[in-house]
């Protein structure tokens, strides 16, 4: 059993893209975009319209999706610095360049491409912006390499075990810690042996995709995720797992699955529809 | 992002302060949008005049960039009066002298003292000139009319943009991007008022997806400075290409969508009969050009029955002085400088009747008033005035 790779003090370091100076201090969250010209008062330095309405921004390290609407809100977002309002850094999910442009004119440092779930209100983290860095201590990321198993139709899940230490009870595909000098496609490959007594090699390996972070308290995890071909092999279980099933990726959301499972699997086997950029009547 | 050394030490600040706030800006935007460098540009039009939109630390802001000089032609956008009328317009004494002050930086800087959305009648750039236009109707215009190439800047990534003469290589920069996503295939032939709501309806369901339409009969130019700007309101859209009218459409290409838009898919924005009476008349977004001016007077019966205001630049007014004293002696009130949707002066007339879609988009915000519209074309709207 692995008992972690002891570090004294562990650190996330999310990365992203981002603006400005080096900044340390505490998260508050909104989790909807905001619109700095109307949802954002800048003499207070809170936001008093929408869904965060009430919300601190002032001093603090202001986590939301994206900014939304008018241009002119990134003289808003100077309206803060110019009201000694501002708050200390600024974390987006998505590229705004509204919220960029209203960054570099009121000197805060900003950085974008940051998926906003991965930090929590009340982290304290320090903002790296020319670097697009966030660093979270106390935080710890754990590397993890899922292997989905796929005939062309089904994918292998496990069942976990109703004491496993995390998201007990729920379905994964094969999964496991990646060890010290081990790549992904390697721990991917152990483990499956491990776990269902498959033998796999790096040729039955159909693609990688793009790794996957989750928050869960102090640790992110993150996932490696690979697509193999499998063509019904018996599945022995070890002890770590009480139960497995072929599924098909249309039952899948029916069932109680690890978080992201859905999203990995999905990115991997091609059967999500790519999100449209407009909305209308649009013939295909 | 690859800078000149030039460029490099005006990041450092060695050409002052503003110059190097004007270059974070345009290098950090550059990052953003995957630009592998800045290119000069000919000319910019800066958005976000108004005092009302600004407030005090928006003129701040402004002073501290007052130090550069403009290095390219550079207009600014309408404020919310007109500067020889103002006081027929609720406007204060503090808003005047505040609006004042904004435009007096400006004018310091370098800028063209005209307040105008439509800078292009004033001085049309031509084919391929590399500009850095905010305000959108505008952006859409040079893009699409004139094949002129800028990105819809925001007020301060333009005004960066005019300090430095450069923009980032991005998005409507590059000549591939520009391409058709998507074909409309329009099955009727729009009088102005349909221009109006088919770029109302284009703009909600196109996104920002690029459209080359195809018209029955060749759309004038008014109709396509009315759709474009109604389409820049309702949706992200930087461009249009128009089959067989627009500098661009043969190397546009047809996109790999494909949309039809019916009589039906547009009457939603026209109501079918129009009110007996309305608060006011409002002819002018975007501004009047002066061939439209002489157009609006010829038509116009000789006594308006309800307040009719048209809106234009200072410099079409002045170049339509016959068709502009015509005007208002049938009773018309014509500005120059303003933009009716950040004007205050509208906000007692409830209901108003006008042919323009962007209007119709934003006056009816509850942050631009929230007042009842309806569009209808020049013509309707001259006979409804007699």
């Amino acid at each position: 059993m692995d008992c972690g790779r002891g570090d004294d003090s562990p650190i996330s370091v999310l990365k992203g893209r981002g603006w400005g100076a080096t900044v340390e201090g505490v998260v508050v969250k909104c989790g909807s975009p905001v619109s700095f010209l109307g949802d954002v008062s800048p003499a207070e330095g809170r936001v008093v319209e929408g869904e965060c309405a009430g919300l601190e921004i002032a001093g603090r390290v202001f986590v939301f999706p994206s900014g939304k609407g008018s241009t002119v809100g990134s003289y808003s977002v100077y309206g803060l610095r110019y009201h000694g309002r501002a708050p200390l850094a600024m974390v987006t999910e998505r590229p705004d360049p509204v919220v960029l442009v209203g960054a570099v004119m009121a000197d805060i440092p900003v950085v974008y491409g940051i998926p906003n779930e991965l930090l929590r209100d009340g982290d304290k983290v320090r903002v790296r912006g020319s670097e697009g860095l966030v660093e979270i201590p106390g935080v710890k990321t754990i590397d993890v390499a899922t292997a989905c198993l796929w005939d062309g139709t089904h994918i292998l899940l496990l069942r976990r075990r109703d004491d496993a230490p995390s998201f007990p009870g729920r379905w994964s595909a094969v999964s496991g810690i990646v060890e010290e000098g081990e790549t992904p496609l390697e721990t991917a490959i152990r483990e499956v042996r491990e776990e269902t007594g498959i033998s796999l090699n790096p040729a039955d390996m159909i693609r990688e995709g793009t790794p996957v972070m989750v928050r869960e308290r102090d640790v992110i995890w993150r996932v490696h995720p690979f697509l193999f071909k499998a063509a019904g092999q018996e599945v022995i279980l070890d002890w770590e797992n009480a139960d497995f099933r072929w599924v098909s990726v249309e039952d899948l959301s029916g069932m109680p699955l690890v978080p992201m499972l859905l999203d990995v699997v999905r990115g991997l086997t091609g059967s999500r529809q790519p999100p449209s950029q407009a909305s209308g009547t649009r013939s295909p | 992002m690859h800078l000149t050394r030039e460029e490099e030490k005006a990041l450092e600040g060695e050409l002052g302060p503003a110059v190097r706030k004007a270059y974070e800006i345009l290098v950090a935007l550059g990052d953003m949008f995957g630009a592998e460098r800045l290119i000069p540009i000919s000319g910019a039009h800066i958005s976000g005049l108004s005092y009302r939109t600004l407030g005090d630390h928006g003129v701040h802001f402004i002073k501290t960039l007052s130090g550069a000089r403009f290095r390219v032609p550079t207009t600014i956008n309408p404020i919310g009066f007109d500067v020889c009328r103002w006081r027929e317009m609720s406007i204060s004494d503090e808003f005047y002298e505040k609006q004042t002050e904004v435009l007096d930086i400006f004018r310091r800087m370098g800028a063209n003292p005209v307040c105008t959305c439509t800078p292009y009648h004033i001085h049309a750039p031509r084919r391929g000139e590399h500009l850095a236009y905010a305000e959108s109707s505008a952006v859409v215009y040079a893009n699409s009319i004139l094949g002129a190439m800028t990105n819809r800047e925001g007020g301060p990534s333009a005004l960066a943009a005019a300090i430095a003469g450069k923009t980032p290589l991005y998005g409507m920069q590059v000549p591939e991007n520009r391409k058709a996503r998507c074909r409309v295939e329009v099955l009727f032939t729009p009088n102005h008022a349909r221009c109006s709501a088919l770029g109302l309806y284009l703009g909600a369901t196109l996104g920002d997806a690029i459209p080359i339409i195809a018209f029955p009969e060749r759309p004038d130019e008014t109709c396509l400075k009315l759709m474009g700007a109604a389409m820049a309101a309702s949706g992200s859209v930087p461009m249009f290409h128009v089959e067989g009218v627009t500098p661009e459409w043969k190397e546009a290409g047809e996109g790999e969508e494909r949309m039809a838009v019916g009589v039906e898919d547009v009457e939603g924005y026209i109501e079918s009969s129009l009110p007996p009476e309305v608060d006011a008349v409002v002819i002018g977004c975007p501004h009047l050009s002066p061939g439209e001016l002489a157009a609006l007077s010829r038509i116009l019966p000789p006594k308006v029955r309800l307040p009719l205001f048209v809106f234009t630049s200072r410099w079409a007014l002045e170049s339509a002085r016959d068709a502009v004293r015509e005007m208002e002696m049938k009773g018309a009130r014509v500005y120059a400088d303003t933009c009716m949707v950040v004007s205050p002066f509208l906000s007692p007339y409830r209901r108003i009747l006008t042919n323009s879609g962007k209007a119709y988009n934003y006056l009816r915000m509850r942050k631009f008033g929230g007042h009842d519209v309806w569009i209808a074309d020049a013509e309707t709207i001259a006979r409804y005035l007699s």
